[in-house]
């Protein structure tokens, strides 16, 4: 009698039932079906990765453009802010009290006037300044207008939507600027004749004239023959500073994008150039170059002094580029300074 | 590019054999035969693979085991014995083939219980021929894992074949 089979035995024959081979070969067709899936298979997996190449080069272009697009915009934002910007204030020296002793400043001084800012031009003490004790005044004066009276014309803005979003208020002409009291400004005052023929003279200062609030600042710029300039643009919008000589031959012209500067090269002659903006009509200014240091511009109070003048006698003009010019002779003995004023006529206003 | 086509045709065999000695019905093993090398493919493109053979019958393994405890949920183990029966009445066995045929089933019914890496280690290592080293490298344990693995999964399965201790018994007596 055969022993009743254990749990291994059982389980080895069910192992051994399990290994008899019964169907040992796929048949063609599953063969070729799953071929076929496998191919498709690996043509979607492609696909796949050539719309994930695809789609990651377009989010680098894309981040590219972004990050560009925002750069520029910093930097335009940057530009603005500077033009927002109030100025700096500069503080002003208090005015000196009669017998108190300023030191007496070491550079050499020179007998050319400073060119002045727009603050100065609306400060009437701008004349009593410490550099009065550095040079001797020479001529002096006032520069009177007689005429009808002058109503500056407030400029027609409207064609420039953009101008009238920056300006803080209305613009007006500046060709006639006449005080209450009836001193003129803008008048330069100068020495054409009288001097030596071969006199040599270090160029002047650098001038700015620069485009502020749709304006050039300051109306009229005076500077010496070698001296250089520098034309600016404040605004944040576009400007053309396009200037003609007293011979209507145009000396440059150039447009100036957003906050900008250039300096030109050094003035050779003296001459007057007239600068106009040729996008805002309304924009004009004045460039006269002089040949010698003895000049004066005008400001608030009407008044013009000229300094370091050698004894002798010459011919003093006066320039107003609406009222023309005007000559006097003046003597000067080496005293009391020369007190030499002018007055212009005036004409009825053209409408 | 991996050349399918021969893949396919010269490991086909092997796989459809594994698949078959677990699953015994042609439909699901044609399945899992197509899903097996899918799989491959899965794994093809992420890594490079030494030993087809080995990958390929150890994910056939892995498909078979999970076919078979999908069936033994759903039909319970009396559908997979109609099953059998079903394939049993299209052709009628001998006395001693019918036997082979039922203790396979409770073999297969009997896997379905067991974990996932016992059953796997089994079927590798009894029904497909490997040794403990092949079993080790190709499911990232070590030899004395795979086995505590085989130890247990062969103890497990003969309480799940007890009964057929005394009704064999029966029979032969």
């Amino acid at each position: 009698m055969q022993p009743p089979p254990t749990g291994s035995e059982i389980l080895d024959r069910a192992i051994e039932s399990l290994r008899t081979p019964q169907d040992s070969r796929p048949p063609d067709l599953t063969i070729q079906r799953t071929v076929s899936a496998l191919w498709s298979a690996e043509l979607r997996r492609q696909r796949m990765r050539t719309r994930w190449v695809m789609g990651i080069a377009a989010a680098v272009v894309l981040a590219v453009c972004t990050s560009a697009t925002l750069l520029v915009l910093q930097a335009r934002h940057s530009m603005r802010t500077i033009v927002i910007a109030p100025p700096p204030t500069i503080p002003t020296p208090p005015p000196p009290t009669p017998g108190t002793h300023i030191p007496v400043q070491p550079t050499a001084p020179r007998p050319q006037k400073e060119q002045h800012t727009a603050a100065e031009d609306n400060a009437e003490t701008t004349t009593v300044q410490p550099a009065a004790f550095t040079s001797e005044v020479r001529i002096t004066g006032h520069v009177y207008y007689d005429g009808p009276p002058v109503e500056r014309r407030p400029i027609d803005l409207s064609i420039c939507p953009q101008c009238m979003r920056i300006l803080p208020g209305p613009l007006y002409d500046d060709s006639l600027i006449v005080n209450q009291d009836g001193s003129l400004q803008n008048v330069i005052v100068s020495i054409t004749n009288g001097l030596g023929p071969h006199e040599h003279y270090p160029p002047g200062d650098p001038v700015v004239l620069d485009q502020k609030y749709c304006t050039f600042e300051p109306h009229v710029v005076v500077a010496m023959v070698g001296s250089r300039m520098t034309v600016r643009n404040s605004d944040p919008l576009v400007h053309s500073t396009h200037a003609i000589n007293s011979t209507s031959v145009p000396a440059f012209n150039f447009a100036m994008p957003g906050v900008t500067e250039r300096t030109l090269d050094p003035f050779r002659n003296g001459d007057t150039f007239q600068v106009h903006c040729d996008l805002h009509p309304w924009m004009r200014a004045w460039v006269c170059v002089m040949p010698n240091p003895y000049y004066d511009l005008t400001r608030g109070a009407g008044t013009y002094t000229i300094r370091d003048l050698p004894p002798g006698t010459y011919q003093l003009t006066a320039w107003h580029e609406v009222l023309g010019t005007m000559h006097k002779e003046v003597t000067i003995t080496g005293g009391e300074p020369a007190v030499v004023d002018f007055t212009f006529e005036g004409r009825q206003q053209d409408n | 590019m991996v050349d399918w086509d021969g893949i396919v045709s010269r490991e086909g065999p092997a796989v459809w054999r594994t698949l078959y000695r677990l699953l015994g019905n042609r439909a699901d093993v044609e399945d899992c035969f197509q899903e097996t090398f899918l799989g491959a493919l899965a794994v093809w493109n992420r890594e490079a693979v030494q030993h087809p053979q080995a990958l390929l019958q150890r994910m056939a393994t892995a498909r078979a085991l999970d076919r078979l405890r999908k069936r033994y949920r759903t039909t319970g183990r009396e559908g997979g014995s109609a099953e059998l029966e079903s394939v049993s009445s299209a052709s009628p066995l001998p006395p001693h083939a019918a036997e082979a045929a039922e203790l396979g089933q409770r073999l297969r019914d009997a896997l379905t219980l067991l974990p996932q890496k016992q059953a796997q280690a089994f079927c590798l290592f009894y029904l497909d021929g490997w040794d403990y080293h092949d079993i080790a490298r190709q499911t990232g344990g070590t030899v004395n894992a795979v086995g505590v693995l085989l130890h247990r999964a062969r103890q497990r399965l003969r309480e799940l074949l007890g009964d057929l201790v005394e009704t064999t018994s029966k029979s032969e007596s």
